[in-house]
């Protein structure tokens, strides 16, 4: 006879759910009464066989929580953590949702399989109300059953159920987050527990690290005699834990106010604004559509709200270009000025009201908690495109700058999980790189602009995920971790607020304006003039030189040897691509022409060949400032230099089949 | 009590219904035009060839006939729909007016021609009608709390 199928179960719920009924209705006859080893609390066991495969099934006492507050919660927490069932059923009186749901949300976090039993369905029906089974899966990814213990209606289906998940490999899982600073907290916790393999292999590490931030004295005491018991106490010296305690119970009861509204129609007395918003909102086929539709609002309001201040302020330096050019001896003087720092930092000023439009927009959807549901909304595709849930926010981030979004894959504990996310985050086109698009799209694709630039963003995401796919796929193999959801009720977002988060991002953008990128227009500047006698800016010049030196490599992307250089210094600030131009072609003709005038008259572009620039300057490789945070966060170079190589093939593969195959389709010039 | 609900909510799922046909209706003159196809026509009724346009158009158009459809099976909550659709239709109008500002000063600015009706567009003009309803049960959006 071929070896029996074998799973053990554990039966766990608040009291009075009707967990002993429908124990009874799984495994009939088949009963043994016992103790828990060590107290008084009895345990009941029993077995259920269907179609070969053998149920162990134990009876769990009922508790509200998991905490170590009372000897029934003991037991029932130390027989899941120690005894590790296959299948936890969770049985949940579905006339009180929200109360159960909390046990749920506990029971997420321990890393077992769940299954919830939704019993007491006759009653559900009787008051007319209704539980959507489908949308709760998919909020919780757990598999709910209906149940009536009583007329043991739903009792085979849960069996089923129960057995194909027992079967099922490692699967996507959802927990509750707890906000970005204990968030951090966690994960730094974490990674002192992982010091100690005896630890990780005892309980689940995110686990045991929110319960050492609540206080639980039971997981305290289980690391006395671990080399990390002394860390972790120091650690947890510098926490309020009785303050954590509340903000988690809070952030649990947040979590299953914002589900009930989706998943049962009576459970919330009155449906408030936020409720109603979500339900639109989170709607299973408009959800992705309608995130799509506001960021693409954010990209067009971000170009052309602008227009007229960026006008504006070109407008003046290209009058101060002409007094310097007029007034200014002697004429190398006057180049350095107007050329230099005038062509190179003020081509770049000009974009500063873009700058702070988007990140005015972007702290508006993310201070109203819109972000945090495009964060759920996004995270099933993210879990299929190999990503892992929590580096949504990252990658969120990484639209403003790189570099704080690569020191925010902190919160991802898995260390394959978070190179991942840290190769993939300089794909998300930051900041630096809006003036580039602003610039070329203005120039070459006139009222389509907004659509253009919309369309890099877009392609900057599909990178970073189609890449995320290909790595998981293949060197960095494993499986992503649970999603932790965080859902904050909707709230207006402040002007205050906002104009804050603008404001400290933006003025970052100036100071680097008055620093690195005048240093490499100044730069730039020397390069273009020299050796002495050349032609400003001419292919003789040394700007021309290198220019020249690295052109083969672009020419099959259809791009000269003034964009080669513009790219080469935009290593340092992606800035200073613009800048760059901005000395080569703008302010060197001398009449006050803007840049984009420039581009246009004599840069060899065209809009086929400047979308592929777009697209390069998008992929090809992270500003110096995103390397180092890069090497930092990896604490490799073979993972910071295979994030470069990697970037720069991509770059080139995409902008190559851009233009040769927008050629081939007759949108070249 | 059935009834009485549904009547209280009949002129609702009127109004959800025509502003979703007409958004609709937008969202397809967009595609239309963006494509190629009739842009004599489209340009006679201010549609101008935008693809994104469009589909933010059909995103607005179906959350107003989704609306409709909840309230039409006497689903209270099908109002949600109405109410969203509506404050995203505003905001949408406001982006496309704000454009259309930005690019008056602008021109004012460089001193080129400006031609307010290049800048007309569905998802400008058919603001008007969310803006109707929006006035209408404008009681129901508390701007503070977000009440709706
Ligand atoms: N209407 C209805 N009543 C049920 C259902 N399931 C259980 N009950 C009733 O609920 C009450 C509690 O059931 P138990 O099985 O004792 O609940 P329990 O969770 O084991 O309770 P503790 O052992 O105290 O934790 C009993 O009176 C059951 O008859 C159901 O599906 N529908």
């Amino acid at each position: 006879m071929a070896a029996v199928e074998r799973y053990r179960i554990a039966l766990a719920g608040n009291p009075n759910v009707g967990k002993t009924t429908l124990f009874n209705a799984m495994t009939g006859m088949h009963q043994h009464v016992g103790n828990f080893p060590g107290v008084t609390v009895e345990r009941r066991s029993g077995r259920a066989t269907r179609d070969g495969v053998e149920l162990e099934v134990v009876d769990l006492p009922g508790t509200y929580s998991l905490t170590a507050y009372s000897l029934d919660e003991v037991v029932a927490r130390e027989y899941i953590v120690e005894e590790r069932p296959d299948v936890v059923v969770q049985v949940v009186d579905a006339t009180n949702l929200e109360r159960n749901l909390y046990l749920t949300t506990q029971l997420m976090e321990l890393g077992v399989r769940v299954v919830i039993a939704l019993n007491m369905a006759d009653l559900v029906d009787a008051r007319g109300d209704f539980i959507d089974t489908v949308r709760m899966r998919e909020f919780l990814e757990i598999p709910v059953v209906r149940t009536t213990a009583v007329e043991g209606a739903g009792v085979e289906e849960l069996i089923a159920t129960v057995i194909a998940e027992a079967r099922l490999g490692p699967h996507h899982e959802h927990e509750i987050g707890y906000g970005e600073a204990l968030e951090v907290s966690i994960a730094d916790l974490e990674r002192i527990l992982a010091r100690d393999p005896d630890i990780e292999r005892r309980y689940r590490l995110r686990w045991a690290a929110v319960k050492l931030l609540e206080g639980d004295e039971r997981v305290l005491e289980g690391l006395v005699g671990s080399p990390v018991e002394a860390d972790v106490r120091s650690f947890l010296a510098g926490v309020d834990q009785v303050e954590v305690e509340a903000i988690m119970a809070d952030k649990r009861y947040e979590a299953i106010n914002a589900v009930l509204p989706h998943v049962c129609s009576r459970c919330v007395p009155r449906m408030t604004a936020s409720d109603m918003i979500d339900r639109v909102l989170m709607n299973r086929y408009l959800g992705i559509p309608i995130f799509l539709a506001l960021m693409w609002g954010a990209f067009e309001l971000t170009f052309t709200l602008a227009t007229p201040f960026s006008t504006a302020i070109d407008m003046g330096f290209a009058w101060m270009v002409d007094a310097v050019n007029a007034n200014m001896e002697p004429a190398w003087l006057a180049s350095l000025l107007g050329d230099g720092v005038i062509g190179g930092v003020g081509f770049v000023i000009v974009f500063v009201p873009n700058i702070f439009i988007l990140f005015l927009l972007i702290s508006f959807l993310e201070d109203s908690g819109y972000l945090a549901r495009a964060a759920f909304i996004m995270d099933r595709l993210m879990y299929k495109l190999g990503l892992h849930g929590k580096s949504f926010i990252p990658m969120l981030m990484g639209f403003g700058c790189n570099v704080p979004a690569i020191m925010a894959t902190r919160v991802i504990e898995d260390r394959r999980d978070r190179i991942i996310s840290i190769i993939v985050t300089p794909f998300i086109s930051c900041g630096a790189r809006l003036p580039i698009y602003v610039l070329f799209a203005g120039a070459f694709f006139g009222r389509q602009a907004g659509a253009v630039i919309f369309s890099l963003y877009v392609l900057g995401i599909a990178a970073a995920v189609l890449s995320a796919k290909l790595l998981r796929r293949t060197v960095l193999r494993g499986r992503p971790s649970a999603f932790i959801m965080e859902l904050p009720p909707y709230r207006l977002p402040t002007l205050r607020s906002s104009a804050r988060h603008m404001w400290e991002h933006g003025s970052m953008y100036l100071r680097k304006a008055g620093s690195v990128i005048l240093l490499g227009a100044l730069v730039m500047w020397a390069l273009a003039s020299y050796p002495a006698g050349v032609e400003y800016g001419s292919s003789e010049s040394y700007a021309g030189m290198v220019g020249r030196a690295i052109a083969p490599a672009l020419a099959p992307l259809g791009l000269d040897w003034r964009i080669a250089v513009a790219l080469l210094f935009g290593l340092v600030a992606k800035e200073i691509v613009v800048s760059s131009l901005g000395v080569l072609y703008g302010a060197g003709s001398g009449d006050g022409a803007s840049l984009s005038d420039g581009l246009q008259a004599d840069s060899g572009l065209h809009p086929l060949n400047a979308y592929g620039a777009m697209a390069f300057t998008l992929l090809y490789m992270p500003c110096i400032a995103t390397v180092a945070v890069i090497r930092k966060e990896t604490g490799s170079w073979k993972w910071t230099l295979f994030a470069l190589a990697y970037g720069l093939a991509l770059a080139w593969t995409v902008a190559f089949a851009i233009f040769q195959g927008g050629t081939l389709l007759g949108f070249g010039r | 009590m059935m009834t009485a609900m549904m009547s209280r909510n009949r002129p609702k799922m009127a109004f959800a219904l025509l502003a979703g046909k007409l958004y609709v209706a937008g969202a397809f003159l967009e595609a239309v035009a963006a494509a190629g196809i009739a842009r004599g026509a489209a340009r006679l009724l201010l549609v101008p060839g935008d693809p994104m346009g469009a589909f933010v158009l059909a995103v607005i158009g179906a959350i107003f006939l989704y609306g409709a459809y909840e309230l039409r099976s006497g689903l209270d909550e099908g109002v949600a729909y109405l109410y969203v659709g509506i404050a995203l239709a505003l905001i949408f109008g406001m982006i496309y007016l704000l454009a259309l500002g930005a690019s008056a000063a602008d021109a004012a600015l460089t001193g080129d021609v400006y031609d307010p009706l290049g800048g007309m567009r569905p998802g400008l003009y058919l603001a008007v009608v969310p803006l109707a309803g929006g006035l209408a049960w404008r009681d129901r959006f508390d701007i503070k709390g977000i009440r709706l």
